[in-house]
């Protein structure tokens, strides 16, 4: 699966323009990956099923 | 009707339909929710129970909500959607979250703590933080819905426990509470783990524990008698070198065979180049009846970070002798 990757800003999740792909299983552990590098929260949004 | 003189001399008249001689009006700038003093502020009683909830078809925030005045918070999935995750949050500030755990209403005493649920469902949450949230981190498709009631009660359940250790430290004494410990039975070979980290033991399905003697397979050694044997030779061979700083050498077993000898010999295992002998034997002229094994019980024991080495003390003209030996290092 292929995630959009938004961003908080605000109270408010925004698109960054990144993708990721990845398993459902896997999303909690890369929202948190993203959370600590980005220092905000971070949230993925599915995109489709393939690129 | 009856009237008094207050403290300045002016009459003050007092109804008795209404005995207290003041206003409702000063009254409640008095005693009431907004009075000026804080001391005399009626208590005003928040409700118990206060709802919250939201719904997403997108990765966003379902709700927010204060905490003040409540203790825990109920937050019930009604609609998990699809693949997708919803991630409860704590803050002071409102602004940076921090993940919260709670227990499943479902949980009967084993239930691990979770911070994200993807499925219909409740979780229980004590406060922690002044705010909380709910979210969806991971969205996949469909509405997710979920509904938070607020309660002035505690969270008070139990769910799995872990017990992380520390009271029986290793080289410590001897706690009074052990707790029991359970193997994990094999059928089939398990995944090794890598080093340093922490692994179950093994046992037969009835619980029989699976033992390995002496020693993990990679401090393990063994020596392998040269090519043609010792012939004719007092120089000492050097069967394992030192086994590192406080560490020493163990012979478990030990396999000797020869050729008939020129001359009779006595075989010794020497701990270091001029140190003990920790084993002897005798080899006549006849040589060996086939290999001879021996197995040290307890195994013989060299000196820390010391060579063991094998010799014959008389060179024995003709014929060889073969010696292998296999051993282990430990403190």
């Amino acid at each position: 699966m292929i995630y959009k990757i938004l961003v908080e800003q605000d109270g408010k999740f925004v698109v960054t323009g990144e993708t990721v792909e990845c398993e459902l299983e896997e999303t909690q552990a890369i929202t948190e990956a993203l959370q600590s590098e980005r220092g905000c929260c971070c949230a993925l949004e599915a995109v489709s099923e393939q690129l | 009707m009856s009237a008094f003189l207050d403290d300045t001399g002016t009459l003050i008249t007092v109804d008795h339909s209404n005995p207290l001689p003041v206003t409702d009006s000063a009254l409640l700038a008095k005693f009431s929710a907004t009075a000026t003093s804080d001391a005399n502020r009626l208590p005003i009683s928040q409700m118990d129970g206060g709802a919250v909830s939201g719904t997403a078809t997108s990765a966003a925030v379902l709700f927010t909500t204060s905490m003040l005045n409540y203790e825990s918070i109920t937050v019930q999935v009604t609609s998990a959607g699809t693949s997708c995750t919803i991630t409860y949050e704590t803050s002071d500030d409102n602004t940076n979250w921090i993940s919260i755990a709670g227990l499943s209403f479902t949980n009967v005493g084993n239930s691990a703590l979770a911070n994200t649920s993807s499925a219909v469902g409740g979780i229980q949450f004590t406060r922690k933080g002044l705010y909380f949230r709910a979210r969806v981190s991971a969205y996949g498709s469909g509405t997710v819905t979920a509904i938070g009631t607020l309660s002035k009660a505690p969270a008070v359940q139990q769910g799995l426990i872990y017990i992380g250790g520390g009271l029986s430290f290793e080289g410590g004494g001897a706690n009074t509470s052990p707790i029991a410990i359970g193997l994990e039975c094999r059928t089939s070979s398990k995944t090794s783990v890598s080093n340093a980290t922490l692994v179950r033991p093994i046992a037969t399905t009835d619980g029989r524990q699976i033992v390995r003697l002496d020693s993990i397979p990679e401090n393990e050694w063994s020596y392998v008698a040269a090519s043609g044997g010792i012939t004719n030779t007092t120089t000492s061979v050097p069967l394992t070198g030192g086994a590192g700083s406080g560490v020493r050498n163990y012979i478990t077993s030990l396999q000797v065979s020869s050729d008939t000898l020129g001359t009779a010999t006595e075989v010794v295992i020497q701990d270091g180049v001029s140190g003990a002998i920790l084993w002897r034997a005798k080899i006549g002229t006849a040589g060996t009846v086939g290999i001879q094994n021996i197995r040290f019980h307890p195994p013989l024991r060299g000196s820390t970070n010391t060579l063991l080495q094998a010799a014959c003390v008389t060179a024995t003209g003709t014929g060889s002798i073969y010696l292998n030996a296999q051993g282990y290092k430990a403190p």
